[in-house]
């Protein structure tokens, strides 16, 4: 036995000792652990508990259901619904085959397609289907199929398909809008996000958790359009049937109520179906009444025709030499299509004489001629409250070349939309005065409650109630003996007027490509309805306006006529009273000028935008020694942004803020709340601070607070919002 | 023979039961879940576990009555019974995750084979240093001969591949020969010497490669590390007191198998750092312990034995603790007498067994050897 050896005396070390300095190298690492859990468990407890809780609880978002849109007459428009998408992540399906005849027997479809998708290699996402209506998917969504996706998401159903759909616009597959009405009303209509919270495990599986309250969704508010279904679809049959019938590309109709301004219908053919977008679609989704310009021709010399009423410059009797229907500007030689020696004013109008017209443009002005053009609507916003219009451009005088006034008078060198065309006409029809076009009638609430009704508003009286009779008066002889009998209705007076305009191609006025409208009301003795029609470049033999657009204006008033009577033309709209009338003087419009907003931007950019827009300025607290300027921007002008002023001796007066480069000191910041992010930052970075944006819009709270002491290069955080 | 009879380490004996009984709250808590959805049974795991602890109980008391230096006879076979099992494993081995197999399955009974040999090789070692004695220093008769058997089980565990496993071992038998009287020179060119060759295992094989890289991104801020982020959070969620037992979070998935190598975690969660602190605290009370027991022996064999096994225990629970708490690279070693893993447990018992036997044999009996060499 090996103990019973002698025990070895000689040995030299120490074998205790060295058992000493583990015990204490071990001893020392515990020390370290205990260290560490202290660091972990006490000392930053709050960071990991905080991290614990973020994957632990869940914020789902609870997505509330879009508002509904209705016609007048309360017809649903559109509504709600959802559809599904399919998908796979094919690694986590384990038996591909017995998923896949899952798939075939509910989605009445072949097994094989399924298999060759859930088959798809290197993929850990494959759609299986996309978009189908919930009757199409049969209880799928129901089923626990591991590694099987079901997407379910809101759609849009829009119940008349492409009927309204350019007023009604699309939504995207976040269900948020993208044109037109849904657009444009888009936060009123998506109403509020609730969420729930829920208690999540490592697998992703979550269960709702009831320590926590959420918040139930609240639904969009309803929208109530001023169009009328009816009517609307009388409109894009007649305009469908016109741009086939005289192969066209395009065509545009508006119906207006003149006494109120609401749209009754809009539409733009071709058109698009929005419950199936597809790409091609882009041209049809365009609602080209407002957002396509061109040159109008002869309907633009309703403004000739008022001027000279108004400014008394001619009667319907007088008597005007029309040269033969001859006449050269500029060496280009415009011929009438009715040439005469002499004619009246009213036959000029009816005959829609060129060379009537630039002769009493003459007797008008350039001045005179802009303002009144301005007046009726051209060059600036109709104020549509739809998306994406196009204020198409009307010269100004100072731009005026020689024969701009004779072009103009006659509907050349001027861009306009034909809701501009239409705004014009109804101007007439209302006794001169203007009203703003709309589309939205009301608004109602979650509770039923009425939060918004539109009510008409009045834009300016831009001729005299006498000038307006007898203009229509002319006008209804256009359509009784004139160049629109085509749009004759039996027993109803009618006003209107044609136009017939040759579209510039290839840089050129062509001759075998025009743009063909019309635009009249009814009836005569009292104007309720506006119907405006605008064919492109018809290619089927007849051009002419009175030809190709009267007869589509025609048979819309007569379909609509049979739908209503005269009597209850003017619908249900709001009675009109002095009250609502929101008059807008514009007599001083003349010669006056939009002052652009110059604020927060680098002088060399705006001296650019002066410069273009040929606007004299001077500046103001310049610093001439350009040593270590960083940049000078504008901090203030005069007169302010987007006011308008008279043209004739303008002079913007410009405040500048130069900033030198930065010496480290002590400012006061600035107060940037309620400014625009882009004048906050220009303001705040001119004063050499850095700038931390949070959010985009207007600047709701800044941080540290204006007045504070800060040292240039120091962090200021500007909290915005976009809820202006 | 008349052997006096002195009393156990009764210190040892309570961190190491208490600890047996802690694991059965901590792996019931941690295992619910996942037998669950594994088993179909939430208390599927804790049932085995429960089996082993009680066996571990029984091989504690067991082989605290065996006297140990009946393995100074059977060292031998039990050193050649190990090394035929590591050897079994290339052949009859139950393949693992990541193409490691560790595993023999023996019908009823699996079992790692390095869970035996890493004590084996220690009483063998201990074995030859007290039969060598005389001449321990000396390079060719003495030192190279128990090297060979060192660097054979620490190959053979390598190459499973187990490498963590295989430095333990490596380490403890290192350390057991600096304890011994061998000359240091040739400790310290053996350390020299097996170093290009660890190098050269760690650069082959590629997952330790990423271990190590992803540790470190770990330690730079990166987040590649997810089950240590989680074991983190389970540990910081915990705070001072714990979210109280039963009540873990992280084991709910967040955790991967936490009722394994990260069981510490869900204790901290549960019991907070007062939890944690205890649980240190038996294993440096059991290190403590045993060491002193190697200190007071006056047999060389007692002393190796009581060293070795106390080295490579504290190992095992330092180097775990180490991990969990993302000190060092994340690496498979389970948590002595707590993690839910099997046989592991059940050896460690039997090596404390034998730790408690010798601590009975101390220097108090100052006359022990004498009274033998009178009779």
């Amino acid at each position: 036995m090996y103990f019973l050896a002698k025990k070895n005396t000689d040995n030299k070390i120490n074998p205790r000792r060295r058992v000493n300095i583990v015990l204490f190298c071990l001893i020392i690492l515990f020390g370290i652990i205990f260290y560490r859990l202290l660091q972990v468990q006490v000392i930053d407890s709050a960071k990991y508990k905080l991290a614990a809780k973020k994957q632990y609880e869940t914020k789902v978002i609870l997505y509330p259901s879009r508002g509904l849109i209705f016609d007048r007459n309360m017809n649903l428009m559109v509504s709600n619904s959802f559809q599904f998408s399919i998908a796979a992540d094919p690694n986590m399906i384990d038996n591909k085959d017995s998923v896949a005849s899952v798939l075939a027997s509910r989605l009445k479809n072949d097994k094989q397609i399924y298999l060759d998708k859930l088959n798809t290699p290197n993929s850990s996402f494959v759609y299986i289907e996309k978009k189908l209506m919930p009757e199409a998917i049969n209880g799928l969504d129901t089923l626990d199929i591991n590694g099987l996706i079901v997407l379910k998401e809101p759609v849009r159903v829009y119940n008349y398909n492409s009927l309204a759909s350019q007023i009604l616009g699309f939504t995207n597959t976040s269900n948020q809008g993208l044109s037109g009405i849904e657009l444009a009303m888009n936060k009123e209509l998506a109403g509020k996000e609730g969420y729930m919270i829920m208690k999540r495990d490592g697998k992703g599986n979550k269960r709702p958790d009831n320590d926590y309250p959420g918040k139930d969704p609240e639904k969009g508010n309803d929208l109530v359009l001023t169009v009328d279904i009816n009517i609307q679809k009388i409109l894009e049959e007649e305009l469908s049937n016109a741009v086939i019938g005289n192969n066209a590309t395009n065509g545009k109709g508006v119906i207006l109520n003149v006494k109120t301004g609401e749209v009754l219908a809009i539409s733009s053919f071709p058109t698009f179906n929005p419950n199936d977008i597809k790409t091609h679609d882009s041209v049809g989704m365009k609602n080209t009444v407002i957002t396509d310009i061109f040159e109008p021709g002869s309907t633009y010399k309703l403004i000739t025709v008022a001027a000279s009423l108004e400014e008394n410059l001619e009667s319907p009797s007088s008597i005007i030499a029309t040269e033969q229907g001859q006449m050269d500007i500029n060496g280009n030689r415009i011929t009438d299509s009715y040439a005469s020696t002499n004619m009246t004013f009213k036959q000029a109008i009816e005959n829609s004489s060129n060379v009537a017209m630039m002769k009493i443009a003459k007797k008008i002005g350039n001045e005179k001629f802009y303002k009144y053009s301005r007046d009726f609507g051209f060059g600036i916003y109709s104020g549509i409250d739809l998306p994406g219009e196009n204020r198409g451009s009307l010269k100004r005088p100072m731009d005026f070349s020689s024969g701009s006034l004779e072009y103009m008078s006659i509907g050349y060198q001027v861009a306009i939309n034909t809701m501009q065309l239409a705004c014009a006409y109804s101007t007439v029809a209302n006794n001169g005065l203007m009203m703003k076009p709309f589309v939205l009638k009301r608004e109602i609430g979650n509770d039923g409650k009425i939060n918004f009704e539109n009510k008409p508003v009045a834009v300016r009286q831009v001729i005299s109630e006498k000038t307006a009779k007898t203009l229509t008066s002319l006008l209804t002889g256009v359509v009784e003996q004139g160049t629109a009998t085509d749009a004759g209705i039996e027993g109803v007076r009618i006003a209107g007027k044609t136009g017939t305009s040759q579209k510039i191609v290839n840089g050129k006025y062509s001759s075998n490509s025009h743009t063909s409208s019309f635009v009249g009301y009814l009836p005569a003795e009292n104007p309720v309805l506006l119907i405006a029609i605008v064919l492109d470049d018809p290619k089927a033999g007849q051009y002419y306006g009175g030809k190709v657009s009267a007869p589509v204006f025609k048979n819309i008033a007569q379909r609509i006529l049979s739908y209503k009577n005269i009597e209850e033309l003017n619908f249900d709209s709001p009675q009109f009273g002095k009250d609502d009338v929101i008059l807008v003087s514009n007599d001083k419009s003349l010669n006056e000028i939009l002052v652009p907003d110059l604020t927060g931007k680098k002088l060399g950019d705006a001296i650019d935008i002066l410069n273009h827009l040929k606007i004299k300025y001077e500046l103001s607290n310049d610093n001439l020694n350009n040593n270590g300027v960083l940049q000078k921007i504008i901090e203030f002008q005069s007169p302010a942004a987007n006011s308008y002023s008279q043209y004739n001796g303008l002079v913007l007066n410009l405040t500048l803020l130069t900033t030198v480069k930065p010496e480290v000191q002590f400012m006061k910041v600035p107060d940037v709340t309620n400014l625009s992010v882009r004048k906050a930052v220009n303001l705040l970075v001119s004063k050499g601070y850095k700038v931390e944006i949070q959010g985009s819009g207007k600047v709701i709270q800044q941080i540290p607070q204006s007045g504070s002491e800060l040292k240039n290069g120091e962090k200021i955080i500007i909290l915005c919002n976009n809820d202006i | 023979m008349k052997i006096t009879e002195y009393k156990i380490d009764i210190w040892i004996l309570l961190s190491v039961l208490f600890l047996l009984i802690f694991s059965l709250g901590a792996v019931y808590s941690s295992s619910s879940t996942f037998a669950a959805d594994k088993f179909k049974d939430p208390n599927f795991m804790f049932r085995q576990h429960a089996i082993k602890v009680a066996i571990s109980i029984f091989c504690i008391f067991f082989f605290a009555k065996i006297d140990y230096r009946n393995y100074y006879n059977w060292s031998k076979y039990l050193i050649w019974g190990s090394i035929a099992f590591l050897l079994a494993i290339f052949v009859f081995g139950v393949t693992e995750i990541k193409g490691a197999s560790r595993w023999l399955d023996l019908g009823p009974v699996s079992f790692q084979p390095s869970d035996i040999a890493k004590f084996t090789l220690i009483v063998y070692v201990a074995t030859l240093l007290v039969k060598k004695k005389d001449y321990v220093y000396m390079l060719y008769r003495s030192y190279l001969p128990i090297l060979f058997y060192i660097i054979l089980v620490t190959a053979l565990v390598a190459l499973q591949p187990n490498f963590s496993t295989a430095s333990l071992i490596f380490i403890t038998s290192i350390l057991l020969l600096l304890n011994s009287p061998v000359k240091l020179k040739h400790v310290f060119f053996t350390i020299l010497g097996i170093l290009p060759f660890a190098v050269l295992f760690v650069l082959s094989k590629s997952y330790i490669i990423g271990r190590l890289t992803s540790h470190a991104e770990y330690t730079t801020g990166g987040n590649s590390n997810y089950q240590l982020q989680q074991a983190l959070i389970g540990f910081g969620n915990g705070g001072t007191f714990g979210i109280a037992p039963g009540n873990s979070l992280q084991k709910e998935y967040f955790l991967p198998e936490a009722h394994g190598d990260f069981i510490f975690s869900v204790i901290g969660e549960e019991y907070g750092f007062i939890g944690t602190a205890i649980v240190v605290m038996l294993f440096a009370i059991l290190m403590v312990r045993g060491f002193k027991i190697s200190k007071d022996l006056n047999d060389d064999f007692g002393r190796y034995l009581a060293f070795g096994f106390t080295t490579i225990l504290s190992l095992y629970a330092i180097v775990n603790m180490c991990v969990s708490t993302g000190l060092i690279p994340t690496t498979g070693v389970p948590m002595p007498f707590i993690s839910y893993g099997g046989t592991a447990m059940i050896f460690n018992s039997i090596a404390i067994g034998i730790l408690l036997n010798i601590s009975s044999y101390r220097k108090e009996d100052k006359e022990f050897f004498n009274e033998e060499l009178v009779q």
